[in-house]
């Protein structure tokens, strides 16, 4: 029986929108993959989406053309080694007895049974351990100091559950983004223009600059 | 001698008379000249003159150029902006009215900015007064992009807002370099045009044609409503000082259309006459927003996102990231 478009759209919606897992999502890469009108649906979700935020959209069809040549690439590929005992699948994987990789030769593994190479192994990892915890330990110092810094600016304002803010990035280039940012960002410049510098240099400003590529 | 004693004491008293007359004279001749008049010779300059120029934007660390071209008959102004770099796009701006090619995606992006046409008069508004939360330094001059310019500093009085350094062109004032300043005198981001041509010969009629020219483009009006904020439910308890509000709108938000005014967001502008704030207030989504405090900065723009019950507030705007903090505590929901 088939679903209605409008189910299917909303479906693809929340995937765009990174909203689904587990059954739902896999039931929305059925979707993509066997109705047509629903990968149309999934190109103009994400051309909308480039456009409210100011991007030029993505050129979906061409990548959908790449990953038909590499599936066809791939289809003509000889079989590569696979699991012992079993043909195919990572789906069968989970039922097989035997997990041992076979390898050219029949070999098993050099170092399988050579304790001294545990014992090496071992001390790295206690090392690497140690590393990683001291680094981490400095750079929760530095940033809590950053931190302390800037709220110590805050003008004094009266607040019954003030929020924890944590600072990611002040004036470095680098900024965690997220697309829903960007599209606050790209309307902030559209429609933040009260500014007496805004005309015409802000609207050239912004005319001419983007937020770098992701 | 007594009466020759008189005759000195009176020159003696008129050169002083005359003296002091002079150097107050000298005094009134030279003032510094306000922020206002300023502004407003920069913003007529650009009403006058017809010009062309590569224009260059450096933001944290990111550099984009792109090709300008404006002309202006005394009333409405008109530009295009044909970027060099990243993806290839158009954008014109005739008065409010701004419409973006995307010429590799055949689509065309028309909009209305009405806070384009908010200057000069934003400057007699009572309400904001530049003057009193900046003050205009000037720094002499230096030659750009070929021209002799004047170099003024926008010192900001508080903490509360970032300080600018302008390059305006001697004889019209048009302006050719700007930089944002953060409270250290350091550049957060910087505008400029390297190369510039004055009372180029661009006519209107052409950008207008070319404007209009929107064959084999799909045209697309994003759906933006102008809307009183008090009436959606939003309030300010205070505002940083010199702040005022200017503008609310209503506006999709995500790539779910279906869902109407559930799915949009409030935009609430306000300005102190040279940095602007944006709040946006949308319904909380725990799927979507994650990143709850989240105080970030890419040259002299900077964001904050914060959860507030069953919203979530996010705040753009180009000034010191304790400025954000204190629009986000200080807005309230009323409803």
């Amino acid at each position: 029986m088939n679903e209605p478009h409008a189910a299917v759209a909303e479906r693809i919606s929340a995937l765009t929108d990174g909203q689904l897992d587990g059954i739902e999502f896999a039931q929305a890469m059925t979707d993509l993959h066997r109705d047509p009108l629903a990968a149309s649906t999934w190109r103009v979700y994400h051309i909308l989406g480039d456009i409210l935020r100011d991007r030029e959209p993505f050129q979906m069809p061409s990548d959908l053309v790449f990953l038909e040549r590499f599936e066809k690439r791939l289809a003509a590929e000889p079989n590569w080694p696979t699991l012992s005992g079993q043909e195919g699948g990572v789906a069968q994987a989970n039922t097989m007895p035997d997990t041992t990789v076979s390898m050219p030769g029949g070999a098993a593994v050099a170092n399988a049974s050579v304790f001294r190479w545990k014992m090496l192994a071992g001390g790295l990892s206690t090392v690497l351990i140690g590393v990683v915890g001291v680094t981490l330990w400095g750079q929760s110092e530095v940033q809590t100091s950053v931190q302390t810094s800037v709220l110590t600016t805050m003008p004094s304002v009266q607040s019954v559950d003030a929020p924890q803010f944590v600072v990611k990035e002040f004036d470095a280039g680098f900024m965690v983004r997220d697309p829903q940012l960007d599209e606050l960002m790209a309307a902030h410049q559209q429609f933040g223009g009260h500014s007496a510098l805004q005309v015409p240099t802000g609207f050239l400003r912004n005319a001419t600059f983007k937020e770098p590529p992701r | 001698m007594n009466a020759l004693t008189s005759a000195s004491r009176c020159l003696v008293a008129a050169l002083f008379f005359i003296l002091g007359c002079g150097s107050s004279l000298a005094q009134t001749v030279v003032p510094e000249p306000s922020i206002g008049s300023w502004l407003a010779r920069t913003h007529e300059a650009s009403r006058q003159r017809a010009y062309a120029g590569t224009f260059v934007v450096s933001s944290g660390g990111v550099m984009a150029s792109a090709k300008i071209w404006h002309v202006c008959d005394g009333i409405q102004q008109m530009e295009r902006v044909e970027a060099l770099t990243g993806a290839p796009r158009s954008t014109f701006r005739h008065g409010d009215q701004v419409v973006t090619f995307l010429t590799e995606s055949k689509v065309v992006v028309a909009q209305k900015r009405d806070a384009l046409g908010s200057f000069p008069g934003l400057l007699k508004t009572s309400e904001v007064d530049v003057a009193n939360f900046y003050l205009l330094k000037e720094k002499g001059s230096e030659r750009v992009a070929g021209f002799d310019a004047d170099v003024v500093q926008l010192a900001p009085k508080d903490r509360m807002r970032y300080g600018y350094r302008v390059w305006s062109e001697k004889k019209t004032g048009l302006v050719i370099q700007l930089q944002t300043l953060d409270m250290h005198g350091r550049v957060l981001e910087q505008s400029a045009f390297s190369e510039l041509q004055l009372d180029a010969p661009v006519e209107m009629g052409q950008l207008t044609a070319l404007m209009n020219n929107t064959a084999g483009y799909r045209v697309v009006h994003p759906d933006v409503q102008r809307v009183d904020p008090g009436a959606e439910g939003w309030a300010m308890r205070h505002l940083p000082d010199g702040f005022q509000s200017m503008a609310c709108y209503r506006r999709p938000v995500g790539l779910d259309k279906t869902m109407g005014a559930a799915n949009s967001s409030i935009q609430w502008v306000f300005s102190d006459g040279l940095a602007t704030v944006s709040l946006f207030a949308e319904p909380f989504n725990v799927a979507r927003h994650v990143r709850e405090g989240a105080l970030e900065g890419l040259g002299a723009t900077h964001t904050l996102t914060r959860r507030a019950k069953d919203w979530w507030i996010t705040a753009v705007g180009e000034v010191p990231p304790s400025t954000l903090i204190y629009f986000v505590e200080a807005l309230e929901r009323k409803k």
